[in-house]
């Protein structure tokens, strides 16, 4: 009777408290998924603060040690006018200077001579104008009033004519790191002192160079996007890859996708490409390629169940003396590579920050699968043994995708000019495959995402 | 893989171990602590939850915040203790997206019926927790939180955003509303 005044409220605690009931088999799948995508969202989040912590320190070391000195990385020849101008000055608020005149180098029989482009300042009161301008060598600098940090050269307070003088030494060649301090004397006699309103009677000697002697000064090679914000960049690069993959089970059968997990392990990477970006509006690119990924893994199999048993026949002096068993356990090995490569052609926007000799752009994009190479073995999921796929085979056909589809991807570039139309760089790259590369009837679904650096090379055209 | 499946007996590690190898981030560690607390956990899901579908929702979204916030268990307590609170929770959360702006209350009107402790000793555990499903969802949470995890109605109140008096007067209805499905089963001639 005690038993029936037992309330239901206690009756119901003690039945169902600790009662068990099996969940569902797709609910752990399920779970397993959602923690991979937040594992892969953290390493993107690391990697992408990785990258923009990077580029900042890079910026902030390149700002502080970078002098504003720009070098034309060709002479000038005598039917061309080539204006590369630092586009720092144009950044840091100074006027881009003018372009020296071809006439005036010509006209003075100068050979050959570097030619520092100097930011346009307001001429004093009693300063020609003219349209030809001065060639200096070493010229003298000093930090402006706007950017303390930005040095010009310095003009002479006295008229100074526009007529290019012959040097009295050859000039130092493009890329010499030591810059010669030599004054210069202008001759008062110049076909274009009439032109002066107030002309030197006496040669006047040109400032001394404001330079370190013995010091090298770092010429830095800039593209001018300002004067030409649109341009072809030619990339080629190479480099490591790391591949995560992901093998989760379609269906319930989960014994083959243990299988699949015990016997495939990742190995390496590779990634290489040939790219082509438009650059507009200065700071934009489309880019768009070829871009080719290897993806390479170990398939290693043993069947402990195995058995191969063999009798020989042992013979003494040609006299059969009987058999000898051999038992061999285990003797089904196999270890191969899986290797899947994959050619895309990828399209992404881009925008580019610079800092003189370098900066870094950020790229985001698609990319679609036009070639999906593949070849290996995995256990077959009908009868549990290894079985080689490649090429068109059935098994092939069944297992995975004629081509993986789209991959989202994206990356950080971080350049250096070695000279105004070439750069090397290194890339940091993100991509995630969209879709699985196994088909659709495949009872494992099979997914990437790829993590990877590119060292390459940009041309400028 | 059923929790009958499930290699737990045979998985040497302890229970510790396998809390720090889910935290080292180790997907084997993460797949035991699942088959171990699965079944038990996923009869918790059942009864508060209004179907089987929403019961595995629940289940998911519990063990993912099982893992998620694992560093915040002291190993100190029961980590099935700690396990269940958290699936409690996430059921609760569920309850409240989900519930009914009317309750049921017909049953009310009904006149308590005694149950014999042996009709329910016949009915199993799936059973019991059919009849709990099938309580409406305020009475089955206040159920679940007082008679089963053994919550203070001021608790269970705090819990549901209810008044303490509301969580009272459906423990009640709760009671009733099983008492009678229990009495409608005992009449079924399979009880006869």
């Amino acid at each position: 009777m005690e038993e029936s005044n037992k309330s239901i409220p206690d009756i119901f605690q003690q039945r169902l408290q600790n009662a068990t009931v099996p969940p569902p088999p797709f609910v752990w799948p399920a779970v397993e998924a959602a923690l991979q995508a937040r594992r892969r969202r953290r390493v993107l989040w690391l990697f992408v603060a990785g990258m923009a912590a990077v580029s900042a320190l890079g910026l902030l070391l390149v700002r502080s040690n970078n002098p504003i000195w720009v070098l034309q990385d060709e002479p000038l020849e005598a039917n061309k006018s080539k204006q590369i101008v630092d586009s720092q000055f144009l950044e840091t608020g100074v006027s881009a200077p003018a372009t020296q005149s071809e006439s005036a180098l010509t006209s003075a029989g100068a050979t050959s001579a570097q030619v520092f482009n100097r930011p346009t300042l307001p001429a004093p009161p009693n300063t020609a104008q003219s349209s030809e301008k001065d060639v200096f060598e070493g010229t003298p600098t000093s930090g402006s009033e706007s950017n303390p940090d930005v040095q010009i050269p310095v003009m002479g307070t006295e008229p100074i004519a526009s007529t290019a003088i012959p040097l009295a030494e050859r000039a130092p060649a493009v890329g010499d790191k030591t810059v010669s301090t030599q004054l210069l004397l202008i001759p008062s006699s110049t076909p274009h002192s009439s032109n002066t309103k107030s002309a030197p009677s006496t040669p006047t000697l040109l400032p001394a160079a404001n330079l370190a002697i013995g010091k090298k000064q770092t010429p830095r090679f800039c593209y001018d996007f300002s004067r030409h914000p649109s341009a072809w960049l030619l990339d080629v690069y190479v480099g490591p890859s790391l591949a995560q993959g992901s093998l989760t089970s379609r269906t319930e059968d989960e014994p083959y996708l243990k299988q699949r997990l015990a016997t495939e392990s990742r190995s390496v990477a590779m990634q290489a490409g040939v790219r082509a970006s438009w650059v507009f509006n200065r700071n934009f690119l489309i880019r768009s390629g070829l871009h080719y990924e290897q993806i390479t893994e170990t398939f290693e199999y043993i069947d402990p169940t195995s058995v191969v048993t063999s009798i020989n026949n042992i013979y003494v002096n040609g006299q059969f003396l009987g058999t000898d068993t051999v038992v061999t356990y285990g003797k089904n090995y196999q270890k191969t590579y899986n290797r899947y490569g994959l050619l895309d052609i990828p399209l992404m926007l881009g925008v580019e920050m610079r800092s003189g000799r370098t900066g870094f752009n950020i790229n985001a994009g698609i990319s679609a699968n036009v070639l999906f190479l593949k070849s290996g073995s995995i256990i077959d999921p009908q009868t549990e043994e290894p079985m080689s796929f490649g090429g068109k085979t059935p098994f092939t056909e069944a297992v995975f995708r004629p081509v993986v589809g789209w991959s989202t991807t994206a990356s950080v570039q971080w350049y250096w000019h070695v000279s105004a139309r070439y750069r090397v760089f290194a890339e940091p790259s993100f991509r995630q495959i969209m879709r699985p590369i196994t088909s659709d009837r495949h009872p494992v679904s099979q997914r990437y995402s790829i993590l990877g650096i590119r060292i390459g090379a940009t041309k400028i055209f | 893989m059923t929790s009958e499946e499930a290699p737990n007996n045979r998985n040497p590690l302890t229970e510790h171990e396998l809390i720090r190898g889910c935290l080292r981030g180790s997907v084997q560690s993460q797949r035991d602590l699942y088959e171990r607390f699965a079944g038990k956990m996923y009869a918790v899901c059942l009864r508060y939850a209004r179907t089987r579908e929403d019961a595995a929702d629940i289940l998911q979204e519990g063990f993912l915040k099982v893992f998620s916030k694992l560093e915040q268990f002291q190993f100190q307590g029961s980590f099935e203790g700690w396990v269940r609170r958290v699936m409690v929770n996430t059921a609760l959360r569920n309850y409240q997206k989900q519930r009914f702006e009317f309750e049921q209350s017909g049953y009310e009107r009904l006149p308590e019926t005694p149950v014999e402790p042996d009709a329910v000793a016949l009915l199993s555990e799936e059973e019991l927790l059919n009849l709990v499903r099938n309580l409406p969802d305020g009475y089955r949470a206040v159920f679940n939180l007082v008679a089963i995890e053994g919550y203070s109605h001021a608790e269970a109140a705090k819990m549901l955003g209810i008044q303490e008096s509301t969580s009272r007067s459906q423990l009640t209805k709760a009671r009733r509303q099983l008492e009678d499905a229990l009495a409608k089963l005992e009449r079924t001639p399979f009880n006869k």
